[in-house]
């Protein structure tokens, strides 16, 4: 059944970690994520109380790391078999088993050319050039501004407005500030379930 | 009775009504909406048990996300990581709509025959 109560948060994600063992690494860190993001939201909510009395309760509604380790899998499964694009809408690529037998090899091989996936990729390559350059003079010119107008009285005001700035761009652009656990895996998996089409996110998978 | 066999009937019920129920709810706020947030919702008024657990609604947040009926966003927090705040699309209303037309016509057809079940109850007792 149900595990002893966790002493903290970090003992929480790790047994919820522990349950979901056999689970997709993207599905894992989606897991996590949720989960270090409603107990943090909880224990915020009541400051004043001890975090690991609180746990105590907060499992009880949130659920076991078993429970929510299941719900996930559970969803996963289900989503995947309710939702998955049928085969007929499928553009028919060839399968290491099919072999050459039902492809040829000239479509196999010329075939990239006529995947729009292909050309969306390309864009997003080529809009990654601008985007860089974007964040690149964005944090040159910032802190060069903030070190250069250090001496005057508005470099630290400017300095402050900078690092502001600089938070909901690094969010926008998918990069994490350094925080516990989460984080560090983090962009991949927001990456990832933009990308997903059924909530699971292998980035190898595209 | 087997208390067990209960959680497993409610469970089975729950596979399919915590996305109706989330839906309905972000249908019912003009705001976005995180998981925490979503979840304090679904508290039931009077005070009772929820009918599942709050750690259950993400997979199926997520789920529903990929799907294109809800639209999600990522908003830095400085109290944990960065939140993910929903909103229904409008093919997540369209769906809702025929869901909730789907669960009316279920929930029409299930209280026909549990209310005749409910009601027989007392007179089989007297028979036998």
């Amino acid at each position: 059944m149900t595990s002893a109560t966790p002493a903290s948060i970090n003992d929480y994600l790790q047994a919820l970690r522990e349950a979901l063992h056999t689970a997709d690494p993207a599905l894992v860190q989606d897991a996590l994520y949720d989960a270090e993001q409603h107990l943090r939201a909880e224990i915020a909510a009541r400051p004043n109380s001890a975090e690991h009395e609180l746990l105590a309760e907060i499992v009880k509604s949130y659920g076991a790391p078993e429970e929510v380790a299941a719900a996930y899998l559970e969803t996963e499964s289900r989503v995947q078999a309710a939702m998955a694009t049928p085969v007929s809408n499928r553009r028919q690529l060839p399968t290491p088993d099919q072999g050459t037998s039902k492809i040829g090899i000239w479509q196999r091989f010329f075939g990239v050319y006529g995947d729009v996936r292909s050309y969306t990729m390309l864009f997003y390559c080529l809009l990654s050039l601008f985007t860089g350059v974007f964040y690149f003079s964005f944090v040159a010119i910032g802190l060069s501004l903030s070190i250069g107008l250090a001496i005057l009285i508005i470099g630290l005001p400017f300095f402050v407005l900078f690092i502001g700035a600089a938070r909901p761009a690094s969010a926008c652009r998918g990069v994490q500030p350094p925080c516990p656990l989460i984080y560090r895996c983090y962009n991949a998996s927001a990456e990832c379930s933009k990308k997903s089409a059924l909530g699971r996110h292998s980035p190898t998978k595209r | 009775m087997n208390d067990s066999h209960a959680k497993k009937f409610q469970k089975d019920l729950n596979a399919g009504l915590v996305a109706l129920v989330l839906l309905a709810v972000l249908a019912a706020t003009d705001e976005d909406a995180y998981g925490y947030d979503i979840a304090k919702r679904l508290q039931p008024p009077d005070g009772s048990e929820p009918l599942f657990k709050e750690g259950t609604i993400y997979p199926v947040l997520r789920s529903l996300s990929a799907s294109g009926w809800l639209s999600s966003r990522i908003v830095p927090s400085y109290s944990g990581p960065p939140r993910r705040y929903y909103r229904i699309t409008p093919e997540g209303r369209a769906v809702l709509a025929d869901w909730l037309a789907a669960w009316a016509h279920t929930r029409n057809f299930v209280e026909h025959f549990t209310r005749a079940a409910t009601q027989q109850r007392p007179s089989e007792g007297s028979t036998l």
